[in-house]
């Protein structure tokens, strides 16, 4: 049983590669054929700590000695990854271009957390099956694609993904998550591997999305096994970012397709017929001065063209040279001979055969020069005419280059007048938010002190009048009592005149016992007030 | 719904609203009411920058804006993670307990971020704040219709300047959100009075109006939001709105570590 076996690495969407923080072992691009028997993969947490490094640490940490996570203690077998982890970090929260965030997250013991699934494969059996166990810690999983169907470990259904999870740190936190092992027999219950079976290993994202997929009855083993390339494993990723209905949430993806022989034919029937979102998804926005692979691949091509005709141009000139020489010393050759002969002939004639003989080969061999000297002349033609397009395609290249390049600063400076724009854009934003608030404030307040002047006259105008009615009140008072004054006035006259006569009158005579009510039944004495009132203050 | 990852081709947005009014210049805790609104937001907006870091680079995957209303209504803080990395007023050193990893604590020294700081002075025009907060999130959601909704916290200690207007500002913001969820709204009520109350689902033991005015303007936390909640030391359960009363300084950390916790998923 021939086991193969590819692993791919994808970072989410929008991000470049080295900012992916899952991790897998072997490598992406390891040889698919041969003897691997350790596998693993782990998902650095997004918000913890150099998270994607501790990933990398703990599937390395695995491969070196897989047999001892599974035999030491947990906590014991991650101290030495953590002390790894600790000096990688350490080191770059001392660089001087080390920012606040990490000394501080160094210095308060933030910790980087990864799941963890490692699978190791034991010597096969007598009978041929593969024995193997496994290590969980997290939502990452391992399939089973057996003859029979499909079994995942550790979660079975994509309800069971939260965002909650457990997790390995980098350091000791007092709280330590335990992993759990599978195992085939004799260590555990699991089958052992057998021809046509297949293991895959796959971060939350990716296992979920297959659960998914599997539940909806649409499941994409197939597809999965067929992978090859990473540029095929890349558009998998796509399409399924991009499906309508489910689609793969956009997050970091590891994945290790282990097959033991030719996958059972059930499982390589079931296709993901992509059905994306009718209106796709603009992609990402440019930075200023990053340029995607693509637009660099545009770029790129049409200067290929011109430097392999130029290649072309200098090999067809090369021949022509080196058959001008071949030509000339071949000619040369022969006129030494010719004449060698010729003379000899004369001597002797006694070989006139053997004269004409030559005589015709050399006149065989002057048509043949004849013959070379005009391949020569059309080779040293097409050799100028190529030398002239050779001329004439650097000349393009040049042009093209000069294109490029002006294209390039003009993508540059409009990168740079866009994102200036969009500076002043915000900063309009910003000021006309501002405004906008302090519009509201303004009028607010000017409402308030309009109904405060409103308020504010309404309140002089009732003051006012009630000023006035006391004025009158009082200056009916002072009319009362200047009244009452000129009443008493004349009562104290009468009185005085009663006096004046009591004095005045003759002894004897008895004066009247209540003068009194006589004067003030005197109407004439007391003037009424206004009122018919009297006496009152 | 509310499941939608943060991360920077789909980044989350997150707005806090500081009140920034006269009693806020009150005793607090171990200083005043205004100290302590801004360490908790400086705090968080550490913490959401810090989780934005993939070791010394910093990866856009999320917005942040905070609002001040008090004498004025002002934008305090806005832009992309990278854009804000850098805090405007400096850092200053403070001292931090944190685990030693065998049960213990121990004291370090830390670096805090200073992007808002201390304010105390005139009314509480929260409506305004309510209103440029919509505004922003109708611009957001417009850019960004199919990612994890807006978060918007609220930290006051007091009754708004307007009830009503208050509440019809919070009502539209509230209406607002992506094909992912509905703006989630968290209010933070911070006072010395007792009981302290978190995470009502009843407003039957309310206090009195104003308190009353917050759990309707809170909303109702997500199913799926609930471990989270958990995670960050609450005790909710099902139909618990984003609100605290009468909030200790431990509690009002609490909540903007559990609002803030979507962004760590």
């Amino acid at each position: 049983m021939n086991s193969t076996f590819r692993c791919f690495l994808a970072p989410k969407q929008g991000e470049d590669p080295e900012d992916c923080e899952d991790s897998v072992h072997p490598e992406p691009g390891a040889s698919p054929e041969g003897a691997g028997r350790v596998f693993a993969v782990s998902d650095g947490t997004t918000t913890s700590f150099f998270s994607g490094l501790w990933a990398r640490i703990l599937t390395r940490h695995f491969a070196a000695n897989p047999a001892a996570a599974f035999d030491l203690v947990w906590g014991d077998w991650l101290k030495d990854a953590q002390r790894e982890w600790l000096t990688e970090v350490r080191q770059r929260a001392e660089a001087p271009e080390a920012s606040f965030y990490t000394r501080n997250d160094v210095s308060g013991r933030r910790p980087g957390a990864a799941t963890f699934l490692g699978l190791l494969l034991e010597p096969p059996n007598p009978d041929g099956g593969i024995p193997w166990r496994a290590l969980v810690l997290g939502d990452s999983c391992l399939f089973l694609l057996g003859k029979d169907g499909t079994r995942s470990i550790a979660l079975t259904r994509a309800e069971e993904f939260s965002n909650s999870v457990k997790a390995a740190e980098s350091y000791e936190t007092g709280h330590l998550h335990q992993p759990v092992q599978f195992a085939s027999a004799p260590r555990g219950p699991e089958p052992a591997l057998l021809d046509g079976d297949v293991i895959l290993l796959a971060t939350d994202a990716l296992s979920k999305w297959l659960l998914v997929r599997a539940e909806f009855g649409q499941p994409v083993w197939g597809s999965v096994l067929s992978l090859g390339s990473p540029f095929e494993f890349e558009t998998f990723i796509a399409d399924a970012r991009r499906e309508a209905q489910s689609p793969l949430d956009n997050d970091d993806v590891a994945l290790v397709v282990l097959k033991m022989g030719a996958p059972h034919q059930r499982h390589l029937q079931c296709r993901f017929d992509p059905k994306p979102k009718p209106q796709q998804s603009p992609p990402p926005a440019v930075r200023p001065g990053d340029i995607s692979p693509a637009s660099k691949v545009a770029t790129e091509k049409p200067l290929s063209m011109p430097q392999s005709l130029t290649s072309a141009v200098i090999s067809a000139a090369s021949w022509a040279t080196q058959h001008v020489r071949l030509i000339a010393l071949s000619l040369a050759g022969l006129l030494v001979i010719v004449s060698a002969l010729g003379w000899d002939a004369r001597r002797t004639r006694r070989n006139g055969d053997t004269i004409a003989a030559l005589n015709h080969e050399v006149a065989v061999r002057t048509d043949e020069i004849a013959r070379l000297q005009e391949a020569l002349n059309r080779s040293q033609r097409q050799g100028n005419t190529l030398h002239q397009e050779v001329e004439a395609t650097k000349k393009a290249t040049e042009r093209l280059r000069t294109g490029l390049d002006q294209a390039e600063a003009r993508n540059t400076a409009l990168t740079g007048s866009i994102t200036t724009q969009e500076e002043v854009v915000a900063s309009l934003r910003t000021n006309l938010n501002h405004i906008q608030v302090q519009y509201k404030i303004v009028a607010g307040k000017l409402a308030e002190s309009e109904r405060q002047k409103t308020g504010l006259v309404d309140q002089l105008k009732r003051g006012a009048e009630a000023e006035k009615q006391k004025l009158d009140d009082a200056k009916f008072k002072i009319a009362r009592l200047q009244a009452d004054n000129d009443d008493m006035r004349k009562a104290i006259l009468g009185l005085e005149q009663e006096i004046k006569d009591l004095k005045n009158a003759p002894p004897g005579v008895k004066p009247p016992t209540d003068p009194a009510p006589q004067t003030r039944n005197n109407g004439a004495a007391r003037p009424q007030t206004r009122s018919g009132r009297r006496g009152f203050c | 719904m509310y499941s939608k990852l943060i991360g920077a081709s789909s980044p989350g947005f997150f707005v806090i609203l500081v009140d920034q009014s006269g009693s806020m210049d009150e005793h607090y805790g171990e200083s005043n009411k205004a100290d302590f609104a801004a360490l908790a937001v400086n705090r968080t907006i550490y913490e959401i920058v810090a989780s934005c870091r993939k070791g010394e680079k910093i990866s856009d995957r999320c917005h942040i804006t905070v609002i001040g209303y008090g004498e004025k209504t002002e934008l305090i803080v806005g832009g992309r993670a990278s854009q804000i990395e850098k805090p405007p007023h400096g850092t200053c050193p403070v001292r931090k307990k944190v685990s030693d990893g065998a049960g213990g604590l121990v004291d370090i020294n830390w670096d805090l971020g200073i992007w808002v700081q201390p304010k105390a002075g005139n009314g509480t025009p929260m409506q305004d704040a309510f209103n440029l907060a919509a505004d922003l999130v109708v611009a957001w959601t417009t850019e960004n219709p199919d990612n994890f909704p807006p978060i918007v916290f609220n930290i006051s200690d007091g009754a708004p300047n307007e009830a009503g207007a208050t509440r019809a500002a919070a009502t539209r913001l509230a209406g607002l959100g992506t094909t992912d969820g509905r703006v989630l709204i968290y209010n933070c009520h911070i006072g010395t009075g007792t009981p302290e109350i978190k995470l009502p689902a009843s407003a039957a033991a309310l206090p009195d109006e104003n308190a009353r005015l917050l759990f309707d303007m809170s909303s109702v936390i997500p199913a799926e939001l609930l471990p989270i909640a958990q995670n960050a030391g609450l005790t909710p359960q099902a139909g618990s709105r984003g609100l605290i009363i009468n909030a200790s300084p431990e509690a009002l950390t609490k909540l903007l570590v559990f609002g803030s916790g979507s962004i760590k998923a």
